[in-house]
């Protein structure tokens, strides 16, 4: 046959340039040496692309479905279909819940789609920008309300051990669209020990939800002695020795006490009054509600030099962000509310609105944060390839600087 | 045993220039042709039901070229779809097809089967194939492909963690049947 390849063990391939990070190879082990040399031999040959019975499937494909637009936009949808398509293609999107997670193209949609969730990212971006800013430039006081919350984060923040949860809301709107995330978690601590589950973590775009912990893999995730363990697909733990790298940086995100530090930097607290809390098991707590205001109009947040060394530094925004602290009679943070209802200035038709919401209960409590039992903990290299390190970094940038693209869009 | 290869030329990537639908389709055709079919026969052990799974997925990607981004690696895309054709094929021919499966590995129904291709140790083949499909197709991505954790990534539309997470369960499975397999017959190592 003129037109084929002889085939006798073709070769993996190579994609060439990408944009995907090249990661290292798994790690070698008998098993996958196994299946390597396993690899089915076919001794027939390979058509060639450009030989006549595949050029004439090519054009084929493309007659029947000609291009709806030139340069690369996509296909229209349907009358009354929003885009999404999956319930029309069974074949990009097999609806099967054993293979849930296997849909490339949902996932492309998703990064085509990104301007749009970049929009929610570079809201949420901003949010926790001009929150750090309003906490680090309210105006000097010395006022004893101060003090009062001050003290009390300390104490929250120095407690052998206690539950936590953080609610997150965020509803956010430009002239492209309207996106929303709504998003939950339960930890608790014990000493550097650290257990959450997500609970919740919706998102959409333009009024169409996803629910994105469906396809978390995680349902909890445990850092015990510097060991990350998760239960992953409801299937059992795994074990990672977490890397030097990021151990350090994981654990404070995942520490549920890291956001009282910032309360250290408030610099203005005025006491609002007695609040009752409810915890999540039905009790009430009495406290005492300090509130801080900060107006972002205020020239001296602006002009402050907060934001310039950012890369968010060009989005602005109007209204104020409200931080509510409630201290309970034991001297505890109970409850950190951050809030803010932000528009675009001169009528712009960007606007935000946000309330993160984290509540300290059972502190000093019986709290319990052990390593599954007989759980295999590998290290990082051997789960993730060795090497690892550096392509996660290089990642890290790449994806960094996407997101800084989108804001600039 | 002659050793062609399938590699794509360094250029055969979809280009990062501003192309017409049908010129970066074309493209992508030259390049992803040759890996698909190999792709598709490693797993349907047949080079007609290959040509089915490549056509299919080949349409796909054709209604689907908007998905494939400018600079994207053109064939972690093409095999995720490849491997979506493939689980919505099984599903659909059931049992027949899965009854297939197995004689491809029995050697006196193998005529029967139309297996073309050599397969070396059956019994992994074998402890193979009692695997998930999602089992299977990480190992063979790996193994077979040859791809890296990041590749794989795109092609099953999940986190390159998630990826080191789903292999290492797969290797322990394989590793399982295994044991299984030898045990039941001792040979078999």
């Amino acid at each position: 046959m003129v037109n084929d390849t002889p085939n006798p063990r073709p070769e993996p391939h190579h994609t060439g340039a990408s944009d995907v990070p090249s990661t290292p190879q798994p790690p070698t082990d008998e098993v996958l040496d196994r299946l390597r040399a396993a690899r089915p031999v076919d001794h027939n040959p390979l058509p060639r692309p450009d030989g006549p019975q595949a050029n004439a499937f090519l054009e084929s494909i493309m007659s029947a479905n000609p291009a709806a637009e030139p340069g690369g936009s996509p296909t229209p949808p349907p009358t009354g279909e929003t885009g999404d398509d999956r319930r029309l293609d069974p074949v990009l999107f097999a609806d099967d819940a054993e293979h849930d997670y296997a849909r490339p193209t949902v996932i492309s949609d998703r990064r085509r789609r990104r301007g749009g969730y970049g929009m929610i990212l570079a809201t949420a971006a901003a949010v926790a920008v001009l929150v750090a800013g309003a906490l680090a430039l309210l105006p000097a006081n010395t006022e004893p309300a101060l003090a009062a919350v001050q003290s009390a984060a300390q104490a929250t923040a120095e407690a052998q051990s206690g539950r936590v949860d953080v609610t997150v809301d965020l509803d956010a709107a430009d002239d492209i669209g309207t996106g929303m995330v709504e998003a939950s978690v339960n930890g608790r601590f014990n000493g550097p020990d650290v257990a959450f589950t997500i609970g919740a973590f919706d998102v959409s775009e333009d009024g169409a939800t996803e629910d994105l912990i469906g396809e978390l893999p995680l349902s909890e995730t445990r850092f015990v002695d510097g060991v990350l363990y998760a239960d992953v697909d409801g299937e059992g733990w795994i074990g990672v020795e977490a890397p030097e790298f990021v151990g350090a940086a994981v654990t404070d995100l995942a520490d549920p006490r890291e956001v009282l530090t910032a309360v250290e930097d408030l610099v203005e607290a005025t006491e609002v009054g007695p609040a009752t809390l409810t915890e999540p098991d039905g009790a009430t707590v009495e406290t005492t509600q300090y509130r801080s205001v900060v107006d972002l109009g205020d020239e001296s947040l602006s002009q402050s030099g907060w934001l310039a060394g950012l890369e968010l530094s060009d989005i602005e925004a109007e209204g104020e962000i409200t931080v509510d602290l409630y201290v309970d009679g034991e001297g505890w943070l109970r409850q950190l509310s951050v809030s803010g209802d932000l528009t675009e200035p001169e009528g712009g038709p960007g606007e935000a609105r946000f309330e993160v919401v984290t509540s300290f209960y059972d502190i000093g409590g019986d709290i319990t944060i052990e390593a599954p039992e007989g759980v295999e903990v590998m290290e990082a290299d051997d789960l993730l390839g060795e090497g690892f390190e550096a392509d996660f970094e290089a990642e890290f940038d790449e994806e960094f600087d996407l997101d800084t693209e989108d804001l600039d869009e | 045993m002659p050793t062609p290869t399938v590699s794509p030329a360094p250029e055969a990537v979809v280009e990062q220039a501003p192309l017409d639908d049908e010129t970066r389709f074309r493209r992508l055709f030259e390049t992803g042709y040759q890996p698909l079919v190999a792709y598709a026969r490693r797993r349907t052990l047949n080079p007609a039901a290959a040509d089915d799974v490549v056509a299919e997925t080949f349409a796909t990607a054709w209604r689907r070229r908007a998905d494939l981004r400018p600079g994207a690696a053109p064939l972690p895309w093409l095999y995720g779809i490849a491997a979506n054709v493939l689980r919505n094929q099984r599903r659909s021919q059931g049992r027949a097809l899965r009854l297939v499966d197995r004689l491809h590995h029995d050697p006196l129904t193998a005529a029967v089967a139309e297996v073309d291709l050599e397969l070396p140790d059956p019994e992994l083949h074998d402890a193979l194939d009692r695997l998930s499909f999602d089992d299977r197709e990480i190992l063979r991505l790996v193994t077979w492909e040859e791809m890296s954790h990041a590749e794989i990534a795109e092609t099953l539309g999940c986190s390159v963690n998630a990826v080191g997470i789903r292999l290492h369960r797969a290797r322990k499975r394989l590793r399982h049947e295994l044991d299984i397999t030898s045990i039941v017959n001792p040979d078999h190592r």
